[in-house]
């Protein structure tokens, strides 16, 4: 049955045997192929291709030998294109066949024809291996254009006699195929992936059959995919969020767009994923960007956290999707901010506990810090947006209205509430916490300066008076504010913990000294002091005049002794005002057990003027003592107040005039009673003192930096001197451009400063000329 | 031109004499120290001896028919370099007067119109501008860096206004213009005499008395192209144009 292999110089006899072969592959290769059959269409071929050499008689030949060499070209090219002409017959009965199928029928038809048709063209190729070899090969090298090997012809063809046709039909079902699935109906996937790949292969590299190119597939696929996606997903956006809330839309949304990547995963080519995510993100987001936008607001108001997660995630999909959302989110925490202050400086009025302040403050941080972190991922700028937004708060609202520097005032006062030994001192591991929480106001504080004055005035206080809770609270405390603000800013704070170690070091060997001397702590006076820097403490010398009393004179001129003995040539300053004492009443009739009074050593003069005289007029007490009115009048309503002293009648009120008389029958559930307590007024004044002291401070501050910068620069115009003084003032607080040019006034006026050139306008230079 | 500093340090009277002996080109000018003593003399206040002050001014001023409020008697001491703030001691005197070539009242009045002339107040005038310094030096005590408000609101007023570079001027002429001049060189310096006076400063410094001169040159009188954040202008002069702006905006 199997017929002759022809006879090979032949074409017709020889091409009708091929055709024969290659029909069988391409229409029934399921049925098999024979081993004769194969290998007599592989021989045929050889043979047709090699044929010329084997004949002698032609006279052609005879004439020239290169003819054989150009017959074997032409008798390829033969084969060459019978083979076409096979192809496109056979691509136009499919094209034909196609016709009576749509949709699905057309996807299932097209991917069975192009599963028979590359696998037969792969036999194909194998069986015309010889023409591939040789004649084809000749070709390519020789620059022939549109000649390929056998395989790629395949495809080619099938391009142009078929693709060219159908494709957009296989679309059109393709298409429709993924809208149902979009629709919700379950469909075969695998369907559109085949469709996919047969499109890829297509993508022939004119230049090199070996490589492939998406162009085709871009072109076919991909192009109208997406058209179809952005129509779909606009349809579908604009209905929705006709008909529901902006929340929901955004759940649809993540959805689809979730879907849509999963669908890249399970049939599209990867290549498909960005233009698809694009195209996705425009439609169901950029478009809709303004709507969403305008719930922020609302979703904020309510503290939808989870919505605003949401949202985040949808619009950091587009670009600059995220700036007007920042904006809003630091108007709204600075919103939050204010009135929170708003709503405690209304209950508080002006006497606003420092905790409920920083409390506040802490309470608004931390809601949205809270909602930076979870909802919008710590985003840099976001967390940027927060910073902005607390910055303006902490430092500007309606607390720090009367004065610009009540938050770093109110934050140190909160701080030193903290670290005093009180009744309900905190866990040490809250304590630490507390702590921390100061640090987060005080990173927002501008006036750091503020805070330092008053923070080392208290903590001054603190140690004087030895009533710091915990030196380990203190350490960590400093600790933290160093690592915020450098060495420089907590050196006097830490020279003050020095001074107080020292000091007692000093005690000890005042005590060996005297013990030295044989005398022990002379007059029943036990006595103990602090002997501290005067450049490093914030104390000021008594503003009164003080004479000593009598009882503790010797022990103040020993101690005076003993320093000068140990320290020749330091000069030191009694600050009266801030010792105390305990003095032993023994005259109650009250009780067995004498009453102690703690007391200051103002107070202390003026009561032991009792001992001589149960009844003093108040010039006595004024003439002993020294005191002026204003430490004078206090002390004695102190006594008056806890009946300790009783006025004498006629008397109504402490002035000058009156006169007081010791209270035999005082009365007191405690045995030890504090009547050292500082007077409002003097709080008061205090606080102003130490603003005082900031605004000299301040001056001397921009000064010196404006010295440092020209030392530095020597010649330099206004404009960047004032610069540079800003930059680098802004970490302790931010100056203003009118307070440095009045330094700069003050400094030409001592002739630190020297303008250069007076003709030019914004080109002046200044210029240190004295070192 | 003032002659060289070692001419008024080595004694005037030793100097002085040769000069008249060796007469000098300008002969139609004669200059005799003697003469020139003498009219010292007769200027000399009796409290205060080897010098003229303010005792004695007034008088002198008279004699040369000029007005006590014009300017003639500081350019008078800027050309003795005196150093006491109305005062011109005997040694200045001498040497003032020789270099002007004067030796009487009259041979002054002669040479004064041109020596006004010379200093008259201008942006581009030089010599104008070490006279308005010399000033400063002059009416401000030994021991201090500033000069009063009182004294500087008088410098501002007649250094800065030309006209009263004349031998004839009287203080009639002034308040013609109410509103100051805000033309010419100066237009600041009526209403920034008038801005010191409300003011509560009590002292002007070096730096503000002499930054009032490019100020005048560089801000114009209706302050276009005054910008307050990039004004390099001391704080003084940014309060006046605050001022400036508040009283008529």
């Amino acid at each position: 049955m199997q017929p002759k292999t022809p006879n090979r110089e032949d074409l017709v006899q020889t091409w009708a045997y091929l055709e024969e072969g290659v029909e069988k592959i391409m229409k029934d290769l399921n049925s098999g192929v024979d081993m004769n059959t194969y290998m007599g269409v592989y021989t045929a071929v050889h043979n047709f291709c090699t044929s010329q050499k084997a004949v002698n008689s032609s006279p052609q030949t005879l004439q020239n030998n290169g003819a054989v060499h150009r017959g074997a070209h032409l008798l390829g090219e033969d084969l060459y294109n019978n083979l076409i002409g096979y192809l496109s017959r056979h691509l136009g009965t499919l094209k034909t066949d196609s016709e009576s199928h749509a949709d699905e029928a057309l996807l299932a038809f097209y991917i069975r024809e192009w599963d028979r048709y590359t696998t037969a063209a792969k036999y194909i190729n194998h069986l015309f291996r010889y023409l591939n070899r040789h004649w084809v090969k000749r070709e390519m090298d020789e620059g022939k254009k549109n000649i390929y090997d056998v395989y790629t012809l395949h495809l080619v063809r099938w391009r142009c006699d078929l693709f060219d046709h159908v494709q957009k039909h296989v679309m059109d079902g393709v298409l429709k195929l993924v809208e149902k699935q979009r629709n919700g109906e379950t469909i075969e996937t695998a369907m559109v992936k085949s469709i996919v790949d047969s499109f890829v292969s297509l993508g022939l590299d004119e230049s090199d059959s070996s490589k492939s190119t998406l162009d085709v597939y871009r072109k076919f696929f991909e192009k109208p995919f997406l058209e179809a996606t952005t129509l779909y997903y606009q349809m579908e956006s604009k209905q929705f969020v006709a008909e529901n809330s902006v929340v929901e839309y955004m759940k649809k949304a993540e959805t689809r767009l979730n879907e849509e990547e999963g669908r890249v995963q399970m049939y599209l080519h990867p290549d498909i994923f960005q233009p698809l995510m694009k195209t996705c993100q425009k439609v169901l987001i950029q478009e809709h960007a303004s709507l969403l936008r305008e719930e922020f607001q609302v979703l904020l108001d309510n503290d939808r956290q989870s919505d605003l997660q949401r949202m985040y995630n949808l619009l950091s999909r587009i670009p600059d999707g995220l700036d007007p959302l920042r904006t809003k989110f630091e108007a709204h925490v600075r919103r939050a901010g204010l009135s929170a202050v708003d709503k405690i400086a209304d209950e508080g009025g002006d006497n606003l506990e420092p905790k409920i302040y920083v409390d506040a403050l802490l309470e608004v941080h931390a809601q949205y810090k809270n909602l930076v972190d979870v909802a919008f991922k710590s985003e840099a700028e976001f967390v940027r947006s927060l910073d902005n937004a607390c910055r303006e708060f902490v430092n500007r609202n309606k607390v720090c209205k009367s004065a610009s520097t009540k938050s770093p005032e109110l934050l140190a006062k909160y701080a030193d509430s903290l670290l005093r030994k009180s009744a309900k001192s905190a866990e040490e591991a809250d304590l630490e916490n507390k702590l921390t929480a100061i640090m987060t106001v005080f990173k927002y504080v501008e006036d750091k300066d503020v805070f330092q004055k008053f923070y080392s005035k208290m903590l001054a206080k603190r140690l004087v008076n030895f009533t710091s809770a915990s030196d380990d609270a203190e350490t960590s405390m400093i600790g933290k504010l160093k690592e915020a603000c450098g060495f420089e800013y907590t050196n006097k704070l830490q020279r003050m913990f020095q001074d107080m170690q020292i000091s007692k070091d000093l005690n000890d060997s005042y005590k060996a000294w005297l013990e030295g001397k044989g005398e022990s702590a002379a007059g029943g006076v036990d006595f103990t002091c602090q002997v501290l820097g005067t450049s490093f403490w914030p104390l000021n010398p008594p503003t009164t005049p003080f004479n000593i009393p009598e009882v503790i004179v010797q022990t103040y001129t020993r101690f005076v002794n003993f320093y000068n003995e140990k320290h020749n040539g330091r000069k030191l300053t009694w600050l009266w005002h801030l010792c105390k004492g305990e003095l032993k009443a023994s005259y109650c009739k009250a009780t067995k057990i004498p009453y102690t009074f703690q007391v200051s050593t103002y107070q202390m003069a003026m009561l032991l003027l009792f001992n001589d005289a149960t009844t003093v007029s108040h010039e006595e007490i004024e003439k002993s003592t020294g005191l002026s009115k204003e430490y004078l009048e206090p002390a004695l309503m102190v006594f008056l107040k806890a009946k300790v002293l009783t006025l004498v009648a006629p008397a109504k009120k402490v002035e000058p005039g009156s006169s007081y008389a010791l209270n035999f029958d005082f009365k007191s559930k405690k045995i030890r009673v504090n009547l050292n307590m500082a007077v409002r007024a003097e709080q008061k004044q205090e606080v102003e003192e130490t603003h005082k002291t900031i605004e000299e401070d301040r001056k001397l501050l921009m000064q010196s930096a404006i010295v440092r910068i020209m030392k530095a620069r020597k010649v330099l115009k206004h404009v960047v001197l004032v610069q540079e003084t800003i930059a680098q003032i802004k970490s302790r607080f931010t100056p203003k451009i009118p307070d440095i040019k009045k330094c700069i006034d003050i400094l030409l006026e001592k002739e630190y400063l020297e303008r250069l050139d007076g003709e030019r306008l914004g080109m002046f230079v200044l210029k240190v000329y004295t070192s | 031109k003032t002659g060289p500093k070692k001419k008024a340090a080595a004694s005037p009277t030793k100097k002085a004499r040769t000069t008249t002996t060796t007469p000098k080109k300008r002969a139609n000018t004669p200059f005799s120290l003697r003469t020139c003593e003498n009219w010292f003399e007769s200027l000399e206040d009796p409290e205060s001896p080897g010098n003229i002050t303010y005792r004695t001014i007034p008088a002198w001023l008279e004699e040369l028919g000029v007005s006590a409020e014009g300017v003639v008697f500081y350019v008078i001491a800027w050309i003795c370099k005196a150093k006491q703030t109305f005062t011109i001691s005997r040694e200045e005197f001498l040497y003032g007067m020789n270099t002007l070539v004067a030796d009487s009242n009259e041979a002054l009045v002669r040479k004064l119109p041109s020596m006004l002339k010379e200093v008259s107040p201008s942006h581009s005038n030089k010599t104008f501008d070490t006279f308005y310094k010399f000033c400063f030096n002059y009416f401000k005590p030994a021991d201090v860096k500033n000069i009063t408000m009182e004294v500087a609101q008088e410098l501002f007023t007649s250094l800065l206004d030309v006209n009263r570079y004349s031998l004839s001027w009287t203080p009639s002429e002034e308040n013609a213009n109410e509103c100051g001049e805000k033309e010419g060189d100066f237009p600041h310096r009526k209403a920034f005499v008038d801005f010191l006076g409300q003011s509560s400063l009590q002292v002007i410094t070096r730096d503000q008395y002499e930054q009032f001169l490019p100020f005048n040159k560089h801000v114009p009188w209706d302050l276009v192209g005054f910008n307050e954040e990039e004004s390099t202008w001391p704080t003084l002069m940014d309060n006046y144009i605050a001022w400036r702006k508040e009283k008529c905006p």
